[in-house]
């Protein structure tokens, strides 16, 4: 008797225990702080344990300024779409997050998020006109999915040592002294070396026993160079994907060239032997980087010499803008809250750490024009060389070309057509202009549309 | 004194009214233990896929209310709107029609192998079962470092062997083989149900082939390979069901790469669900896959009264 009296309390304590730990973390209790309702918002984001810390103190100091607003962070380091997927399948969306653009605008459409229109146009701080262009992603007319929280460039950039020691002159910063397309190749070749001494000029070169390639970039960024011949991976009318667009053509081939032609760049398979791009270029493995200004972080903290210089350009000098949008979800409780957090992320102010370090651009006009301001983020070394306020700060400003990818519907699925046929580009097997057309229709009849720009 | 047929009755009827609420408190608990595994199947398993045959029929996008469209999904698999259903079927069929046979020879020799009396055969056994518990997305890991074209392990030896190099993952018609291959390292598992299966066989067959004049050959042909079929059987069957659902790798590896080379079903569904955010239409690739396999088992089990020898039974 004594036996089963222990084994019955046993067990149900394991199931009081079961049950508590399956319950919700319930803070629901009405409660007011300064006379104001309590009011708690969740906010979640991607990035390094460097960016989770950061991210914390903002909420932090967001709760200082209002204390009746709690503001919980969740870091998601991996698997971050499919973790928000479920999130909001169980009706437990963070209130503010930031997402990808092709997932973002798409959430929109399918109304998992807030129309930030609401608030951006009765909003006297944060307006169109104090936004940096190309920065609001509207997914219809008057419908705005997000703002971009940072904005992200392209730009050059180089180990300033290797081309000291090669005699050559550095990138230029200015987009009207931007490198014409030969003048890098050419550059790209005299620093392209082979084990036995000979770079990629001169006839005795060995391109299966390469040393140092003279340039690297991520073949996910095939489109880099589009903007700048004059053309978009989206037709003109909007009705269709450019895919036999000869210019557009032209601008990718001219990147697969680098592998396949010239081989001054890694193959995605030689790719994989050489170290993240900033190791890649500090242990001299390679001498430019075609790459987002996010990687100054990472070569700021290495302690290299090295430099930033606008992209090549074709016909004019452009850079191509990636910033992701930040975003509140449609089911948030507190809307109002949620805003004046959104405010509060997009405030260059609030994550001047980060900014400093070279990894975050920030979205509000005044940052790039204003001196005082300037001073804060874009001349703070190391994460910011010599040339940055011309070659990323300026260029994002006056000649920068959001990505195709904040305007096409459905791109996650055309690219999932698209990206497949590159992999016989970047191997050499076929040009861009055979990859294409044989995919042609079947990208082309996922398109469905467009986003508009404005 | 009461008849014998009377007594018997009362028997009878005393052990029935008290057997009763035994039997019927031995219902009751019966029921309360086992009703966590029935929950747990209801509430885990049969419900969700309740749910997913009807979110099959709708264009469940995950926020969205779903809307009722019957079939429409279905057919926009089969009629070749969608550019991939294909593709992915095809991979994973060859994938499955390559990797099954394979692993039922290779595991089967090993049992045999290790059912002889050799020298640390605890050891052998336990090296060969060792793989089989690793984490398959740490050993997913450790085999792109593996296969890596240039510096890892494989080529180099290739390579020292002055055998031709091979791009293994990386190219389009070597990446589902190479697969295959990699498969084989865990097949200590199928491995361990052959043992057993081969452990069931009684010696005496094994010494009348002796007297006979028979060699290990006969052996094998006769003896080992009939009464171990039940054996083969449920492993081929057990191979083609895990084949079919192959995920991890091209997710951690290949990302269905290269050109698609390696765009296995799950990872296709996955895809779908959570990058395109089309959960209606993931559930209805889902229900293919299901009924797909179901053919598969049917079959087998059809073909099998051909070469499953019960013992026991007649032929």
């Amino acid at each position: 008797m004594r036996v089963k009296l222990l084994l019955w309390t046993l067990c149900s304590a394991l199931l009081i225990g079961l049950l508590a730990g399956c319950s919700s973390d319930n803070s629901g209790s009405a409660q007011t702080v300064d006379g104001k309702q309590k009011v708690t918002l969740t906010y979640a984001s991607w990035g390094s344990t460097n960016e989770k810390k950061v991210q914390e103190k903002i909420a932090r100091q967001f709760t200082e300024k209002y204390p009746w607003i709690e503001v919980k962070y969740m870091h998601i380091p991996g698997d971050y779409v499919t973790k928000l997927t479920t999130m909001f399948a169980a009706n437990q969306a963070p209130d503010i997050f930031p997402i990808y653009k092709a997932q973002g605008l798409q959430w929109a459409e399918q109304g998992k998020l807030y129309n930030l229109n609401e608030f951006l146009k009765e909003d006297k701080e944060l307006t169109p006109d104090t936004l940096i262009p190309n920065a609001i992603l509207y997914w219809d007319k008057d419908k705005v999915a997000g703002i971009k929280v940072t904005e992200e460039a392209f730009g050059l950039y180089y180990n300033a040592d290797m081309f000291k020691e090669a005699g050559l002159p550095l990138p230029p910063t200015q987009a009207e002294q931007a490198w014409t397309w030969d003048q890098f190749l050419d550059t790209a070749k005299k620093l392209t070396i082979d084990n036995n001494g000979n770079n990629a000029a001169s006839p005795a070169f060995d391109p299966s026993n390469v040393k140092q390639y003279g340039v690297r970039f991520d073949t996910w960024m095939w489109h880099l160079m589009v903007p700048s011949n004059g053309t978009s991976v989206i037709s003109e009318k909007k009705d269709k994907l450019n895919l036999e667009d000869p210019q557009m053509i032209e601008a990718v081939q001219k990147m697969a060239d680098l592998i396949t032609v010239h081989h001054v760049a890694p193959s995605p398979t030689q790719s994989k032997n050489i170290p993240a791009p900033a190791v890649a270029l500090q242990s001299r493995k390679v001498a430019m980087d075609l790459d987002g200004q996010w990687v100054q972080l990472d070569l700021g903290q290495s302690g290299m010499n090295y430099g930033v210089g606008v992209l090549p350009k074709l016909k004019e000098s452009k850079t191509t803008l990636f910033g992701e949008p930040e975003v509140i979800s449609a089911t948030t409780k507190h809307p109002k809250e949620a805003w004046m957090f959104y405010k509060f992320l997009l405030d260059a102010k609030s994550g001047l750490d980060m900014h400093a370090s070279g990894l975050w651009m920030p979205v509000s006009k005044e940052w790039y024009t204003d001196p005082a301001l300037i001073q804060q983020w874009a001349t703070v070394k190391p994460g910011h060389p010599e040339g940055y306020t011309d070659a990323i700060m300026k260029q994002t400003l006056n000649n920068g070309v959001n990505s195709y990818e904040y305007y096409l519907k459905n791109s996650e699925k055309i690219s999932a057509i698209i990206n497949p046929a590159f992999d016989q580009v970047w191997l050499g097997k076929k040009t861009v202009q055979q990859a294409f057309s044989e995919i042609s229709a079947k990208a082309n009849a996922e398109f469905k549309g467009t986003y508009p720009e404005e | 004194m009461q008849s014998m047929t009377e007594t018997a009755q009362r028997r009878q009827t005393i052990s029935k009214s008290s057997l009763s609420s035994i039997r019927r408190r031995e219902n009751w608990l019966g029921w309360l233990f086992a009703a966590p595994a029935i929950l747990g199947f209801v509430i885990f398993v049969f419900g969700p896929m309740i749910a997913s045959l009807w979110l099959s029929m709708t264009d469940y996008k995950v926020a969205s209310t779903p809307h009722f469209i019957g079939l429409e999904n279905y057919r926009n698999l089969f009629n070749g709107t969608d550019a991939f259903f294909y593709k992915s079927l095809g991979v994973t069929l060859y994938y499955v029609i390559l990797s099954v046979p394979l692993q039922i020879i290779v595991a089967f020799f090993l049992a045999i192998l290790l059912n002889q009396k050799v020298k640390g055969l605890t050891f052998f056994r336990t090296a060969f079962y060792l793989p089989t518990i690793v984490p398959l997305i740490a050993s997913s890991m450790v085999w792109l470092w593996l296969f890596d074209p240039d510096m890892g392990l494989l080529n180099v030896i290739m390579r020292a062997l002055h055998l031709p190099e091979s791009q293994w993952i990386y190219s389009e018609t070597t990446v589902v083989p190479t697969l295959v291959l990699m498969s084989l390292w865990t097949v200590g598992g199928t491995m361990v149900i052959f043992l057993a299966g081969l452990k069931d066989i009684p010696d005496h067959y094994y010494e009348a082939i002796e007297i006979d004049g028979g060699n290990a050959l006969h052996k094998l042909l006769y003896i080992t390979i009939p009464l171990t079929s039940p054996t083969i059987f449920f492993n081929t069957i057990m191979g083609f069901i895990g084949g079919f659902q192959v995920f991890v790798q091209p997710y951690v590896m290949t990302q269905g790469g290269p050109n698609n080379g390696s765009l296995f079903y799950i990872f296709y569904l996955f895809r779908e669900a959570f990058t395109f955010s089309n959960m209606g239409y993931a559930c209805a690739i889902a229900w293919v896959l299901f009924i797909v396999i179901m053919l598969f088992t049917f079959l087998l089990f059809r073909t099998s009264q051909k070469w499953v020898y019960y013992e026991g039974e007649g032929r």
